[in-house]
């Protein structure tokens, strides 16, 4: 815990669309990432943890609003001129996505890709450019670097197509590295070589690392803290460890639950009731709540903070003693809250 | 229990690339990718198989396979004895009702024109499962059966969620009183908490109407959790099958050994910075000889380049296809 915040995110809120149609993806998010830790951002989908991701260094389309404080170095990200934002993105910050054959160019061989954001983020001249295009493939494990530099990504498999979307994010030597569920295509012997990598880059670089998953097993192997997302709130936060041996969150819990573990086999899965609520329709208080066996009156009313819950740990959950109790989360009573089916 | 109720005899399958001009004109035979080659398998009555691999492997090609949604190029399917390909007319209609399939995408194995009652009547009325003056009630049960509410049967499939989808795919299924499953990686579309309701849902449903289910999944723990028995695919061909205690517990091949290890576990204690498997798949068209795994394996040595190794007897009930009799987890000194 000594070591220093180098981003440090405070009520992150990303909305889309405008006047009754306006939707909030991201709800007062606010986190720390400290200097070459892995932070896990876990959810399932439309729980907000990508839209938290791009929000950061306001890679949204066009027409999304975003307030809050991002601070980087002194910097706030939110409220920084396109301009500087762009020195810090892909240089300082970058990015790898869920499916490099989308976010690589496929006309371009990956020199060229690569190359591009050594032109943008180095001062390296054109044989400069080229010795560490071919280091940086070397680095992320594609052998034969010379000859792949020139061949185009559909000429590349899944696990290597994402190791050259690692190699052009490193091209900058960046301090933080956002990633948005790169394995999360690939095989597990491939996500596997993909997750030691991003670790030992991290070892060696001394990088943070923001990682976004739906999977509790690769939070469990790979991340030092996780923060667990909920209609674009934060419901939990704390050591991978700490979090997972005891939940201090409703959701938490029963995402754990809903997970097949070894030593119940064929015994009923402890799953969650009903489906996550759409963004149009989050309900009031906790927005857990209709599908939350142990809600009460105040849950349906009042919206719990996330505050401090033990050490290095945080929930947004009223019942979080009675939480930290149970080993399942009970099934709520059929209550006319119709929060799901 | 334990009579083979459905079983794959050295079923091979190919696919053919189409034939290119350059090839047309030296006489090149077109490219073929190997999707099978050479599985056995059984199914027992009662019992969930689960055939596990990664992409490429074969296993929803063997899956259609089994419900003869492909024809086999070598090899054959048998049901209850009967070589699937030979039966026809009235016999094949009845294999058809029998053993279902399940698809992996919800959204594009419902056909969005057609409500949740035209798409369940339409199995009802094909397979003459009931009176016309009874398929309303039967779709009635059939919805409440697999937790839908009533008023689902006027409502299209855009309507629904992922899950909800899939439980629709589920009853379209069970309308026709099939015997066999087969669930092509029926939940791996969907949220956590939601496959783990689609999980319990069958578990119970196999339970009450004596189903057998062939369970085909990438996801280990889901298959650890529903099978009695595993089967794991590489290169179209099955390396190892074993009762899902044993396998995860003793597992013998070194393909086998690398996939559970590779699968990131829920235990933060049991990280390890090794890599569980080089390297990547070989391509299908252009097979390795010898063991097909040997291009990856720790273990290798020069009688696996040369010499493909059959499936032997490693326990009760427990096959692998490797030349070692026990490879070690760790790899070799």
């Amino acid at each position: 815990m000594s070591s220093e915040t180098v981003l440090s995110v405070r009520g992150l809120t990303a909305s889309f669309g405008q006047g009754d149609r306006k939707l909030t993806a991201v709800n007062g998010v606010s986190f720390d990432v400290r200097k070459g830790e892995v932070l896990g951002l876990v959810g399932e989908s439309g729980s907000g943890k990508s839209v938290t991701l791009r929000a950061l260094t306001r890679l949204l389309p066009e027409g999304a609003e975003v307030t809050g404080q991002v601070m980087w170095r002194g910097r706030d990200l939110v409220s920084l001129p396109p301009a500087a934002l762009r020195q810090v993105r892909g240089g300082q910050i970058s990015m790898i996505f869920q499916e490099p054959m989308t976010a690589l160019n496929p006309v371009l061989p990956v020199r060229v890709q690569i190359e591009e954001n050594l032109r943008a983020h180095t001062g390296l001249d054109a044989a400069g450019r080229k010795a560490r295009s071919r280091e940086l493939l070397d680095l992320v494990g594609i052998p034969d670097a010379a000859r792949r530099l020139n061949e185009y990504p559909h000429q590349f498999s899944g696990g290597m197509r994402q190791r050259v979307m690692i190699a052009i994010a490193l091209a900058s030597d960046p301090d933080l590295l956002l990633a948005d569920e790169p394995t999360t295509a690939l095989d597990v012997t491939i996500q596997d070589q993909i997750l030691n990598l991003i670790l030992d880059l991290r070892d060696e670089l001394g990088m943070s690392v923001v990682f976004v998953t739906h999977d509790l097993g690769v939070v469990a192997q790979i991340c030092d803290r996780m923060a667990v997302m909920y209609a674009g709130r934060i419901a939990e936060e704390g050591p991978v460890a700490d979090v997972l041996a005891q939940p201090h969150h409703a959701y938490t819990l029963g995402l754990l639950g809903s997970v097949p573990h070894a030593g119940g086999e064929r015994r009923p899965l402890h799953s969650i009731e009903g489906t996550p609520p759409g963004l149009a329709a989050i309900p009031p208080g906790c927005a857990f709540n209709p599908r939350c066996g142990f809600a009460t009156s105040e849950c349906r009313q009042t919206l719990p903070q996330l505050v401090p819950s033990g050490p290095a740990r945080q929930a947004a959950c009223h019942h979080r003693d009675r939480v930290a109790d149970e080993t399942t989360v009970p099934i709520p009573r059929a209550a006319g809250s119709g929060g799901g089916r | 229990m334990t009579t083979p109720l459905l079983t794959a005899e050295a079923v091979s399958k190919d696919f053919l690339f189409a034939r290119t001009i350059a090839e047309r004109f030296t006489g090149r035979p077109a490219r073929t990718v190997h999707a099978l080659n050479g599985v056995s398998l059984e199914v027992r009555r009662g019992e969930t198989l689960g055939i596990v691999g990664e992409s490429g492997c074969g296993k929803s090609t063997l899956a259609r396979c089994l419900v003869r949604l492909h024809e086999c190029d070598a090899g054959r399917v048998t049901f209850e004895g009967a070589d699937i390909a030979m039966l026809s007319g009235a016999d094949r209609r009845a294999f058809n009702r029998r053993v279902q399939m399940i698809f992996q995408d919800p959204y594009s194995s419902l056909n969005p024109r057609m409500t949740v009652r035209q798409i369940l009547a339409e199995a009802l009325s094909v397979h003459g499962m009931v009176p016309r003056d009874r398929v309303d009630d039967r779709i009635a049960e059939l919805l409440t059966l697999v937790r839908l509410p009533q008023d689902a049967a006027t409502k299209y499939p855009h309507e629904f969620s992922g899950g909800q989808r899939q439980r629709i795919g589920i009853a379209r299924a069970l309308s026709v009183e099939p015997e066999v499953l087969v669930a092509d990686e029926l939940v791996s579309a969907l949220d956590v908490s939601v496959q783990a309701q689609v999980v319990n849902l069958l578990l119970e449903l196999q339970e009450r109407l004596e189903l057998t289910l062939v369970f085909v999944a990438h996801d280990l723990r889901l298959v650890r959790h529903i099978s009695h028995r595993v089967a794991v695919m590489y290169l179209g061909q099955v390396v190892e099958v074993a009762p899902t205690e044993e396998l995860f517990e003793r597992p013998r091949h070194p393909y086998t050994q690398a996939l559970l290890k590779a699968a990131p576990s829920l235990d933060p204690s049991t990280r390890t910075r090794k890599v569980a498997a080089k390297g990547e798949l070989p391509s299908p068209s252009n097979l390795p000889s010898g063991c097909l795994f040997h291009t990856r394996c720790p273990h290798v040595f020069d009688r696996c380049r040369s010499d493909a190794p059959g499936l032997t007897s490693r326990g009760p009930g427990h096959v692998a296809a490797c030349h070692l009799a026990n490879p070690g987890i760790e790899g070799p000194a």
